[in-house]
């Protein structure tokens, strides 16, 4: 009887998270490519000069993300919320991996799934209408998990990570990228103290849980992953934020009314900018940690001695040209 | 003339750390410089190019400065209530004063 009674509220939650999550990003996809890179990457690029275009940041982001998995042909990838498919389509275009994305927005599924069909790719890729906690794969099916920009929706990591484990290889590598909060503003929410501009951050995103690092490197470590690096990245999606402000304001003619109404975009604009002080002042922050399934006290693959081949270094232009 | 809580608790201003322009319009309207770039100082009229200028109806503005709401200050920006141009992030760091001006009487030092 409690089972059931758990499971009924899992599936309300479950519901109610896609629904919410979804009343952010199904807005139309143009809306988005309107301030977005080229590569429609709804997350932090990386900039390797503070020079960088939009469209450099997002190269560059996805190379250094490439990196760290250490991408190769034979890869099978799963993205966890996958958005518009950046990185799926990054990997199977320039690695020629095969990749799995998943996201609770139909709009964003339907666009992965349409754009892998025009560019031949749909024995490739593809993207699930699923949430997070219905994954349903193979055992150990994966032998790479990226999860890039998506935590943020996620309310229980101790779920989501054990849940992405079994179906990810033993040694097999997982990227994590996305936001936390310092603990000292963590800690009161915990407490109960919840601040205004908190709760409309959640209302514009749908739904939001901003954890701090180290829960969420507890979550990692309880489920199995041996965490094997920390990037901390909140400079570089300050400056993307600042690009896509830019290119928001820019657009404003074409989006407006065209595309969404005003009151849409005018929101936008603040949480743009409000999201530019969080970085700037450290009230929100972004990492990516890089990890790998281990069981423990089994013979492990050594490990680089150096981070030589998880870094991007300074440069002008866009890095990939370069490697 | 500087509100109270600035020359009190400065390092405000230093959050802000900009020129800002304010241009109310309606009875009892005009334009504002805030330079808080360092000892806040404001001042009647356009003295200093502002990084942002925020422009609203005097009844509007009071209501901001009333109520201390961010939400409340959303929904006049989304409502085009509150209009601002310039550098937008500047704009939002005045959360923290306004905040504070709702909550203290404002009385100017």
């Amino acid at each position: 009887m409690k089972a059931e009674s758990l499971n009924s509220d899992l599936r309300d939650l479950i519901d109610f998270q896609a629904k919410a999550v979804s009343s952010h990003y199904d807005l139309p996809p143009k809306f988005f490519a309107g301030f977005l890179g080229p590569r429609m990457a709804y997350s932090c690029g990386y900039f390797a000069d503070e020079d960088n275009t939009l469209e450099e940041a997002e190269e560059n982001k996805l190379l250094l993300t490439a990196k760290k998995l250490d991408l190769k042909k034979e890869d099978t990838i799963l993205d966890i919320g996958c958005g518009w498919g950046s990185f799926l389509f990054y990997a199977v275009e320039n690695f020629g991996c095969q990749a799995v994305g998943i996201t609770v927005s139909k709009e964003q599924a339907a666009f992965v799934n349409s754009v892998a069909e025009a560019r031949g790719l749909k024995d490739k890729v593809r993207a699930d209408v699923v949430h997070v906690y219905n994954m349903d794969y193979p055992r150990e099916f994966f032998n790479k998990i990226v999860t890039i920009g998506a935590i943020e929706h996620m309310d229980d990591l101790h779920r989501v990570f054990s849940k992405s484990a079994p179906f990810l290889k033993e040694d097999g590598l997982m990227l994590v990228h996305g936001m936390t909060k310092p603990w000292s503003a963590r800690e009161e929410e915990l407490q109960g103290i919840s601040s205004e501009v908190g709760e409309m951050v959640k209302e514009h995103f749908g739904v939001g849980y901003w954890k701090s690092l180290w829960e969420l490197m507890e979550a990692l470590e309880k489920s199995g992953f041996e965490i094997l690096d920390h990037e901390n990245i909140t400079r570089h999606y300050q400056l993307t934020v600042e690009r896509w402000l830019e290119r928001l304001q820019e657009n404003e003619a074409m989006l407006v009314d065209n595309i969404v109404p005003e009151e849409t975009y005018r929101e936008f604009l603040v949480f743009m900018a409000g999201y530019i002080v969080g970085f700037e002042t450290s009230h929100t922050l972004c990492n990516q940690i890089l990890c790998r399934k281990i069981s423990c006290g089994d013979l492990r693959p050594a490990l680089p001695l150096t981070r030589e081949n998880i870094v991007l270094h300074s440069g002008k232009g866009c890095l990939c040209k370069k490697d | 003339m500087v509100p109270k809580i600035l020359v009190e608790q400065p390092d405000i201003a230093r959050r802000v750390n900009a020129v800002i322009g304010i241009e109310l319009t309606g009875e009892n309207g005009g334009y504002w410089t805030l330079d808080l770039t360092d000892t806040p100082v404001i001042e009647r009229g356009k003295t200093k190019e502002p990084k942002c200028t925020l422009t609203a109806q005097v009844d509007d503005f009071r209501d901001l400065l009333t109520n201390g709401s961010v939400r409340a200050a959303l929904d006049a920006f989304k409502k085009k209530r509150i209009q601002a141009s310039g550098h937008l992030p500047t704009i939002l760091k005045l959360e923290v004063l306004l905040k504070s001006l709702s909550k203290q009487n404002n009385v100017v030092a």
